[in-house]
This record gives C-alpha cells, sequence and structure tokens, in this order.
C-alpha cells in the first residue's frame, strides 16, 4: 500500500517536473517568434524603418540569395576559422605565459604592474598598430583574436596555478618531486576546470578581436560584411552578417562546453 | 647510536612586520622502530617541527640527522602523511599510491606488484581503479597510507592523520596502522592533540609548550599499554591512570 503511494509521489513528481520544462520551452519560444513575428510586422507596417531595421523577411531572402551563389560560405569560413584559430591560440599562448609567471616567482612579481596595466587596456584600440606592424593579412586579424584573449587567460590560469593546495605540494616534495614533476602532476591537472572555463570566455572574447580586426583591414568575412554594408547602406546585410555571427558563436560555444563536459565527467 | 636525532632546532617565522619565534632549543632521539607523539596546546609549533623533520623547512639553527647523517645528504625519502588524505581526485587509486615511485623514475613491475599487496593488506583492494571520491574518509587514509609506505621510506611522519575522521573509524584506522607500522618495524613520529591517541599508539610522548615552543616534558608511556593494540590500549586500568598524569601536564600548560 505504501509502496504504491510512493511510487504515485514519484510519479507526481515527474510530471511537474516535466510540466515545468515545457513552460520554459514555451517561454523561449514565444519570445522568439514574438520577437521576429513583431519585427516583420512593425517593418511592414512601417512603424519602425525599414531601411534601417530591414526586416526578419528581407533577411532570410537575402540569405538565400548569398547561400544559393555560395558567397556568404566563404564569408563565414574565413571568419569562423579566423576565431578558432584566434581564441585556441590565445588560451594557448595565455597557459604558456601563465606557466613562465608560476615558474619564477620573481619575474611575476616584477611583471605584476605591467600584466594589470595590459588587462585594463583596450586590447582592440591595438589594432592599428598590429595592422601597420604585420600587414593587412590574416595574420593581423588572427593576432588580433589572440590580443583580446591572450591577458585574461594568463591572469586567469596563473591565480589558479596559484590556488592549488599547497599540501599536494606537500605531498609530492615528501617524495622529492622538483618543480617540473610538481607542475605536471599536481598544478596543471588540477586546472584543468580554469583552463576550460577560460576556454569559454575566449570564445566570446575572440570573436570581438576578429570582426574588429576585419573592420579595420579584410575584404572577406563577416566583418567585412558588415562595414561594407554600412558603407552602401545596406542594413540588411549587416544585420544578415549579426545574426549569423550570433548564431555561429553560439555553436562555438556549445561545442566548447561539450568538451568541457566530456573531460569532467572523466575525472 | 640514535636513529632520528632533533638537535637544537630553533625557528624563527619572518615577516615583513615581525617576526615569531616558533621553536626554541629543541632536541631528542627517536631508537629506530619506536614510535614518537608530539603533543602541546595548539599553536606550539607541531606541525612546523614535523615539517621541519621531514626537509620542507629549512631550520633558523640546529640540524636533523637520520642515522648520524644531516637530512639533505640522504637520498631515501621521509613518508609523510597530512591531517587529510590529498590524494589527487583525477588519478585512480593505484596510480596515486603509484604517485612515489612515479615521481622517482622506480616505477617497475614489482614496485607495481607491491602496491598491490599493500592495498590488499589493508583491506583495499578491490578499489585498486576506482577514484578517490568514490571512496569514504577511512579508506582513503588508507590509501594515503600506502602511498607514504610503498616508498620505503626510513621515517614516517604523520600530521594528525586521524583527525578528519569520526571516532569509530579513527579508532579502527589506529589498529591498522600500528599493526602495519609494527609489521614494517617503521620508525614513526605523530603529531596529534589527541592525548588518548597519543597514549594508545606510541612508546614516547613528547609534550610540547608554547610561544615559543620548546620541550616541556617526555613521558615513557607504560610498557603494559606499549605492547597492546590502541583499541585495548584504551581498555587498560593504567591508561587511564597514565591518561590523568599527561593530561595534567598539559593542562597546567595551557593554564599559563
Amino acid at each position: 500500500m505504501s509502496k504504491n503511494n510512493d511510487q504515485l509521489l514519484f510519479e507526481q513528481y515527474k510530471r511537474q517536473k516535466r510540466k515545468e520544462k515545457r513552460a520554459v520551452y514555451t517561454w523561449q519560444g514565444i519570445i522568439f517568434v514574438l520577437f521576429f513575428g513583431l519585427w516583420e510586422l512593425f517593418s511592414q507596417l512601417r512603424w519602425i524603418d525599414p531601411l534601417i531595421f530591414s526586416s526578419p523577411s528581407k533577411i532570410w531572402d537575402l540569405f538565400l540569395k548569398k547561400a544559393g551563389d555560395g558567397s556568404i560560405w566563404i564569408h563565414l569560413q574565413i571568419t569562423g576559422l579566423e576565431t578558432i584559430a584566434g581564441f585556441l591560440l590565445g588560451t594557448l599562448i595565455g597557459i604558456i605565459f601563465a606557466t613562465i609567471l608560476w615558474w619564477s616567482p620573481k619575474l611575476s612579481k616584477i611583471l605584476d604592474p605591467y600584466i594589470v596595466v595590459l588587462n585594463a587596456m583596450p586590447k582592440v584600440a591595438l589594432g592599428p598598430i598590429i595592422i601597420v606592424a604585420l600587414g593587412p593579412t590574416y595574420t593581423s586579424i588572427i593576432a588580433m583574436g589572440i590580443m583580446v584573449s591572450v591577458i585574461i587567460t594568463t591572469i586567469n590560469v596563473y591565480t589558479s596555478f596559484k590556488e592549488v593546495d599547497k599540501n599536494y605540494i606537500k605531498v609530492l616534495k615528501s617524495f622529492k618531486a622538483n618543480r617540473r614533476q610538481i607542475f605536471k602532476e599536481a598544478i596543471l591537472p588540477a586546472s584543468v576546470p580554469t583552463m576550460i572555463s577560460t576556454l569559454k570566455i575566449n570564445v566570446g572574447l575572440s570573436w570581438v578581436g576578429i570582426i574588429v580586426g576585419e573592420f579595420l583591414t579584410s575584404e572577406q568575412g563577416l566583418g567585412y560584411l558588415i562595414i561594407y554594408g554600412f558603407q552602401v547602406f545596406d542594413l540588411t546585410l549587416v544585420l544578415l552578417s549579426l545574426l549569423l555571427i550570433a548564431i555561429f558563436a553560439a555553436i562555438m560555444y556549445q561545442i566548447v562546453e561539450g568538451i568541457e563536459r566530456k573531460l569532467i565527467k572523466n575525472r | 647510536m640514535a636513529f632520528l636525532t632533533v638537535k637544537d632546532i630553533s625557528h624563527l617565522y619572518l615577516s615583513e612586520k615581525n617576526y615569531t619565534k616558533a621553536l626554541e632549543d629543541i632536541s631528542f632521539e627517536v631508537k629506530k622502530g619506536s614510535f614518537v607523539s608530539l603533543i602541546g596546546p595548539s599553536g606550539c609549533g607541531k606541525t612546523t617541527l614535523l615539517s621541519i623533520i621531514a626537509g620542507l623547512i629549512e631550520p633558523t639553527d640546529g640540524e636533523v640527522l637520520l642515522e648520524g647523517k644531516p637530512l639533505k645528504t640522504q637520498d631515501s625519502n621521509i613518508g609523510y602523511m597530512l591531517q587529510q588524505d590529498y590524494l589527487f581526485p583525477w588519478k585512480t587509486i593505484i596510480d596515486n599510491v603509484l604517485i612515489g615511485p612515479h615521481i622517482q623514475k622506480n616505477l617497475t613491475q614489482s614496485v607495481k606488484d607491491k602496491a598491490m599487496e599493500l592495498l590488499d593488506e589493508i583491506g583495499i583492494g578491490q578499489t585498486k581503479d576506482s577514484y578517490p571520491d568514490q571512496l569514504s574518509g577511512g579508506m582513503r587514509q588508507r590509501v594515503a597510507l600506502a602511498r607514504t609506505l610503498i616508498t620505503d621510506p626510513k621515517l614516517l611522519l604523520l600530521d594528525e592523520p586521524f583527525s578528519a575522521l569520526d571516532y569509530q573509524t579513527k579508532l579502527k584506522l589506529e589498529n591498522l596502522i600500528l599493526e602495519i607500522l609494527r609489521n614494517y618495524e617503521q620508525t614513526s613520529v605523530l603529531v596529534t592533540h589527541d592525548i588518548g591517541e597519543a597514549i594508545a599508539m606510541s612508546d614516547r610522548i613528547i609534550l610540547l609548550d608554547t610561544a615559543p615552543g620548546k620541550i616541556a616534558k617526555i613521558f615513557d608511556v607504560p610498557k603494559e599499554i606499549v605492547e597492546l593494540s590502541p583499541f585495548d590500549a584504551r581498555q587498560d586500568p593504567v591508561y587511564s591512570e597514565f591518561f590523568q598524569t599527561v593530561w595534567k601536564e598539559l593542562d597546567s600548560l595551557e593554564q599559563k
């Protein structure tokens, strides 16, 4: 009797959870439909200027056209590859810098104020200098992507290196481990979660660096399309590029999150 | 000749604002195969002293000799067990046990076999491929013991290794660890704030005074108790009597 009752309560609980979940999805759907629906409607009714704000249908038409002749894919591919290169290299170089700082406490003390200043500085402001120095090429744009993420990565990862429990180091030292072994056996593996969360932040940051880089110098890419659309006053093109960036940034974020789940599960 | 000689150890903690004398003129000797406990009020520098013996901290003054030779000239390591197990959560139990040989580049098949034997001996052989977070606190501390013993340390230092465990687990583990240490004729130094534990486990108890830490008194644990396992020792009438003696001495230090 009581067992049946328990089962009943459990079923009830599951039903309620499912209901709550459905409600969340429903609202998410409603907001999506409402946003694009109202946008389309207001644009049709000319409550907003279609020349400036375009409309979902016009953006969709443009997308179909550009997807049909294949031109959009080239831009997408270039920006995508630049961003991936930017955030992977930014994270990697940041981790290497953090390692150097951890290795030499003296160096990290000396460099501390400079790192603070570098971190506070808006990195995209270095864009013109990078482009003059490295030339108006993909290298410059990827360098921009690295610039925006590398300092914050260094700081985050170095902080996590320092915060590893000293007693783990004590254990290793009691076995006469050297500094390299301490780093490999304790510091690095203990910091993997931080590195992955940094990777997530860097996905977003690199998009900023890459798009600004493309604003400054490029003949291809989504950043280029935005600037081009702005110059010829084709705001449908600008908005299409923006939507594509939003979609692909979200996809990259999901991929990194998937990697995170996999890595954390194996620990 | 004494196995471990602690000679005139003094230690000063320096910071930019001030300095604190943690230890002053500590000298004592430990015989091979014996078990010595350091007890004292909190802040008496017990853990500092243990870290100095382990060679993890360089003392301001004095020296530690192992078999008559300074610590630094020795290649063999000193085993160190901490308040918590500090097992690496990303390594399996067997890999945690083998971390010492791995560091010392001595990971042979016979060492691996020995690790398995050790795990079986302390009753957790079946967990070798588990991860530390799948084990209870007592089991984890046992793994930490195996990790320490696998490298054949000449000297085993125990820094309140039972303090984070519940009472029942602690009693069981005391018995198990002492039995293993006796089997291996291991020389050990235990730091604890628990008088009962010190009496139950050791042959000799060194009572430290606080600020700065110096030796207040050395007790030899009555023979009747030394022979017994920690659990049985706690039941013995001599135990409670001796407990009172040590208690009074410790209490008088804390009153000051």
